[in-house]
């Protein structure tokens, strides 16, 4: 027995080091650069799938943005979906190279990455409940005693927590989730993006807008990159979404996503 | 009565049309897909990390029927860990840790179009590494419900501890193992859908996108349900099948 | 290592507790020569299987040492494995592999512990088959088999390994009583064959008639150890008295 336990510590270290050494070899360059986009794809019309011609792709906004930005590096575009409280984490691992996320910047944030300059002002964010109740809500402490929801990680969760006094914050990890926690009455109302919370109330009639407004502007989208941007792409990214912004492409991409996202649920 | 049957109606109605509509399959016909390459990716997650599983699985019985106290502590050691901590944990600690910055780092390629293995293999791991924990509790049953009087008969003849367990034990054992195993590859497939949250395109995946792109916000979860249920039910019922026939087998 | 030149095993003051407390064995010693037929008899519990399970270190023991052809065995550095070859052991269930035809049974450890050729092994197990009047079932399982046959294919399988000593653990004992004459012939025309045989059997028919020694052990102890005639006839131990008078 005891040699049989040997050989088996033996394989199993053994197998280890294989599947390190099988796995630790880099891809060969094949000259051209690719940069690494990640995104949280399941927030039309910011960053959501297709299928194009029978094909999954990730398309909106930010993705327009992003093949923006790869043009001006001259590098070919990748995209990785990650779930988005996950986003960060991955750029200060490497495995990506930015991030584009309808991503406002703040203080959290700022310390554990480097933003760009804005490339998209969204209206501000909204306050979403079922339609029957929306009368019900006329001002933030209305709100007190009741369950709010937003996404984890946004700066919608800060908005529960900071400004509607006495609401029991519910977190959850998408958008989906809380539109489902709302009409399941697991909730009373949910904290979105403006553009967000338009979209999902034109696509669902038992859901309607609280006419509370959450401040004048939104805090403006942003690219992300790692911390002290080692690899020195905030340069070729401000010059991207300058020409962006200045030649009224970002307009543009907007309606192209908003045609790919009633296309989408155009079901036909 | 008439009003309460037409609020009922409405709301039957309500459950096929509405956007969160329990039965609103409307996204069928166009992103059925989704659902199609879900499930293949999985079940070869599935199938792929049991099969896996089985050799670190059998060297943990066998660790762990050691007469070594050390050997058979580090055996029971991970079998521990694995088993008394969350799935979802060791997932996120094997793909941001293990898999991470200084880790294992994998290039992005591409089997049948969508299957990343940057993301596939990390995944696989996670759900070996549990697997093996639960698989190998299986070994060390079906090695155990092996009459002792086998092995003795073994070494009495002089062979060794190793070929009395590759030639007589295991043998017989794998009788009590296999439909186990098959068991833990039906668990898998429930068990593989947390994979969705590192981004792995399974079924739970597919579901989850075809709501966001959609705006369908339930129903397709529920039709990932069926689907899941679609696979495992049979798969559980054949299972027993063939365990109620080997059983009888065994009797003759 | 000192030994007397037919010595084939000998017990040194061999002590076996179970990890229960049970003491099992208590100071026993032991020799047995080439060629004797040794039987051991005693009351359920006496120690009587774990002496004889202790001989081919099944049982391995807390204390003492047990010497097989002049080697120590208890040694941790002694190759039991090639010592093992050569103690034929049949048990009381038998034992036989289920999952591998008879022939296979057979052939295994032949072919695997000693490394024979395939087909010398076989041939060897035809033979011996032949010898036990189970020629036609080499390629039958156990579970086609009565006990009888299983047991007398057990007896052959230890057999194929051409041991020195054959070790048997109340071989009869499983055994519905018209099987039990059939597998007592086998191992009577072993003995007149000259193999070397310790035999743990209630069996007292058989102990009369072959053994060359008989040993009569109770709570662990070897109490008695002498030629059958005494042993059934005059025997002097009050405990062994007792115990005659129940069982003859």
């Amino acid at each position: 027995m005891k040699k049989f336990v040997k050989l088996a510590a033996v394989f199993m270290a053994a197998a280890m080091l294989l599947a390190l050494c099988a796995c630790g070899s880099k891809p060969a360059d094949d000259g051209k650069k690719t940069i690494t986009l990640g995104t949280s794809a399941d927030y039309p019309p910011f960053e959501f799938h297709i299928l194009k011609d029978g094909k999954d792709e990730i398309v909106g906004i930010d993705v327009s943005m992003a093949k923006a930005i790869a043009a001006e590096m001259g590098a070919e575009l990748q995209i990785k979906d990650i779930a988005f409280d996950s986003l960060l984490i991955e750029l200060g691992q490497g495995t990506v190279d930015f991030v584009i996320a309808a991503m406002e910047k703040d203080d959290t944030r700022d310390a554990a990455a480097d933003f760009s300059d804005p490339y998209y002002t969204d209206v501000p964010p909204k306050i979403v409940t079922l339609k029957d109740n929306a009368a019900n809500y006329t001002s933030l402490d209305d709100f007190s005693g009741k369950t709010v929801g937003a996404q984890t990680g946004t700066t919608k969760a800060d908005i529960v927590a900071d400004q509607m006094a006495g609401a029991n914050p519910l977190l959850l990890q998408s958008v989906n989730e809380l539109v489902n926690g709302l009409v399941n009455s697991k909730c009373d109302a949910i904290v979105l993006d403006g553009a967000v919370a338009d979209k999902y109330v034109a696509s669902n009639d038992a859901l309607a807008v609280v006419d509370i407004s959450l401040g004048e502007a939104a805090e403006p989208y942003r690219v992300a990159v790692k911390e002290g941007d080692p690899d020195k792409l905030l340069d070729a990214i401000n010059a991207a979404i300058k020409k962006a912004v200045e030649n009224g492409d970002i307009t543009t991409w907007m309606e192209e996503a908003d045609a790919l996202s009633s296309e989408a649920i155009g079901l036909e | 009565m008439d009003l309460t049957l037409l609020l009922a109606g409405n709301g039957l109605m309500e459950a096929f049309t509405a956007p969160h509509g329990f039965f609103n399959f409307s996204f069928l016909p166009k992103y059925l897909v989704y659902f199609g390459q879900g499930v293949v990716y999985t079940l070869l997650l599935s199938v792929v990390s049991v099969a896996v599983a089985v050799i670190p699985a059998l060297c943990l019985a066998l660790m762990r029927l050691s007469k070594n106290k050390l050997v058979r502590g580090l055996s029971g050691a991970y079998i521990a860990v694995f088993r008394s901590t969350p799935m979802l944990v060791q997932l996120y600690i094997i793909y941001y840790g293990l898999f991470g910055v200084g880790g294992i780092q994998l290039p992005n390629v591409y089997i049948l179009g969508y299957i990343n293995l940057a993301q596939f293999i990390p995944g696989v791991v996670a759900l070996a590494m549990n697997s093996s924990a639960y698989v190998a509790e299986i070994f060390r049953g079906g090695i155990l419900a092996v009459d002792k009087g086998q092995m003795e008969a073994a070494r009495s003849l002089g062979l060794t501890q190793w070929q009395g367990m590759r030639f007589v034990v295991l043998p017989q054992a794998i009788k009590n193992i296999l439909p186990a195993l098959a068991n833990e590859v039906v668990t898998m497939v429930k068990e593989s859908s947390i994979c969705s949250v590192i981004g792995m395109m399974e079924l739970m995946w597919g579901a989850k996108t075809v709501a966001t792109t959609t705006y369908v916000t339930l129903g397709p979860y529920v039709f990932a349900a069926v689907i899941y249920f679609c696979i495992n039910f049979p798969a559980s019922k054949a299972i027993e099948a063939v365990e109620r026939r080997m059983r009888r087998g065994d009797n003759q | 290592m000192e030994t007397t030149s037919n010595a084939l095993i000998r017990v040194e003051d061999v002590v076996k507790v179970f990890p229960n407390g049970v003491r099992a064995l208590d100071h026993c010693s032991l020799t047995i020569h080439k060629g004797e037929v040794v039987v051991i008899v005693g009351p359920s519990g006496s120690g009587k299987s774990t002496m004889l399970r202790s001989l081919n270190l099944l049982e391995v023991p807390s204390s003492g040492r047990i010497f097989f052809e002049g080697n120590d065995i208890t040694d941790k550095k002694t190759d039991l494995n090639r010592h093992r070859q050569k103690m034929g052991m049949v048990f009381q269930h038998f034992n036989l592999f289920p999952n591998m035809t008879v022939l296979k049974n057979l052939t295994l450890a032949p072919m695997n512990a000693k490394g024979v050729s395939q087909q010398e092994a076989e041939a060897t197990a035809r033979r011996l088959l032949d010898t036990v009047g189970l020629g036609d079932r080499a390629d039958s399982y156990p579970q086609q088999l009565s006990g009888g046959q299983k047991q007398r294919i057990a007896i052959v399988r230890a057999l194929c390994m051409q041991p020195d000593v054959m070790l048997f653990d109340e071989p009869t004992s499983a055994l519905d009583p018209e099987m039990v004459g059939e597998v007592l012939e086998v191992m009577k025309q072993l003995a007149r064959d000259g193999m070397t045989m310790v035999v743990v059997t209630h069996e007292m028919g058989f102990a009369r008639e072959v053994a060359s020694r008989v040993l009569f052990m109770e709570a662990g102890k070897i109490l008695v150890d002498t030629d059958p005639q005494r042993f059934f006839h005059n025997p002097e131990n009050p405990r062994l008295q007792d115990f005659l008078s129940k069982v003859l």
